[in-house]
């Protein structure tokens, strides 16, 4: 996934990763519960999500197992992904507050 | 649909297998953990995750098979690496005295005894340096002898002659089957008795040395003879036992 391409799902995957490192059912209750119900992801959505910026070395996964056995991939922020979570917040700043201030005078 | 069905159809389009297989697992063990979490049945558990096909067509998109085996081909090339490097530093940790080696073929370190001085010293009466013989090639290998040592030591039956040969074998080229090229095919002696041998260490690789030992020389025996091959590829070794080694 190139940076041009980072759609705002990445952008609140990465946040989320930077606090802690997460595994796929993990994040989407975490996004639900913090969004208070607007962002409800699909699975079929965040997975393509978290393999895509693997792929671009924006996250790292490890593999642990539950005490029941399950083996679960969790997933954690590198230091590229920091960088690239920083460039795109501030472009959301940008954004946002242009959008508020032509709603504003709506 | 079934759990296996939809996680079959969501993964299909995961050409490399290890991948296919790794995302299979993650989604398995994420539908485990939203059921237990959820209280869900299988089948509304799977309408939340979504449409598989869909899925299908956007992890396919994320995992190139190209990438796969890409990877896959750097680990091999690297593990050939590897593996040539350690039959390389096996062919130079070849030594006299106890050393190991790499046999190709068979992947295993041999344990061989190949120095003239490991005798124990109060066993030899008598030791003298020959010159070691001229080099010789056969079946694409070049035989030195380096070093050549006539010693009379005592044995269970009285004091006895034996002979050792220290040979250098480098291949220098690829020319024969490596089957039975070294076998030695004869040994005479100028007294016209032939030695048995004692001892005749592995002779196999691309660069070793090699210890030869024959006991028990005849007594008034003046030169000794060594055929090394069969047919066409035979060659002779041979050694005056009565000049000296020069110093």
């Amino acid at each position: 996934m190139a940076k041009k391409e980072m759609g705002s799902t990445s952008m609140l995957v990465l946040a989320l990763l930077k606090e802690k490192e997460m595994y796929g059912y993990q994040i989407i209750e975490e996004l639900d519960r913090r969004s208070e119900h607007v962002f409800q992801m699909k699975e079929g959505t965040l997975y393509p999500v978290l393999h895509g910026l693997e792929k671009d070395r924006l996250i790292a996964a490890r593999e642990a197992e539950t005490v029941k056995g399950r083996v679960r991939r969790y997933y954690a922020v590198t230091e590229k992904g920091l960088r690239v979570l920083e460039e795109k917040k501030k472009e959301w700043n940008t954004f946002s507050k242009a959008v508020t201030a032509i709603l504003a005078g709506a | 649909m079934s759990e296996k069905d939809w996680l079959d159809t969501a993964t299909k389009k995961i050409r490399f297998r290890p991948d296919r297989k790794a995302v299979r697992r993650e989604l398995e063990a994420h539908l485990e953990d939203m059921r237990e979490a959820s209280g869900l049945e299988e089948d509304a558990a799977l309408r939340t995750m979504g449409d598989p096909e869909a899925v299908a067509e956007e992890l396919g998109r994320v995992h190139k098979p190209w990438l796969g085996y890409l990877w896959r081909a750097s680990q091999a090339a690297l593990a050939g690496a590897a593996v040539l490097y350690c039959v390389m530093l096996g062919m130079l940790a070849v030594r006299p005295g106890y050393s190991y080696r790499v046999l190709p073929g068979m992947g295993l370190y041999n344990y061989l005894q190949t120095d003239v001085d490991m005798l124990d010293p109060a066993c030899v009466i008598e030791a003298r340096e020959l010159p070691p013989g001229a080099a010789f090639e056969t079946g694409g290998y070049t035989i030195r002898p380096e070093r050549t040592v006539l010693r009379q030591v005592s044995g269970t039956d009285g004091p006895q002659w034996n002979l050792y040969i220290e040979l250098d074998i480098t291949l220098s080229r690829w020319e024969e089957p490596l089957d039975y090229w070294f076998a030695l095919s004869g040994v005479r002696t100028g007294a016209g008795t032939p030695c048995g041998m004692h001892r005749m260490s592995a002779c196999w690789g691309f660069w070793q040395k090699c210890g030869l030992e024959f006991e028990g020389l005849p007594e008034d025996a003046e030169w000794v003879e060594l055929d090394f091959g069969y047919g066409q590829l035979r060659r002779t070794l041979h050694i005056d036992l009565t000049e000296e080694a020069e110093a």
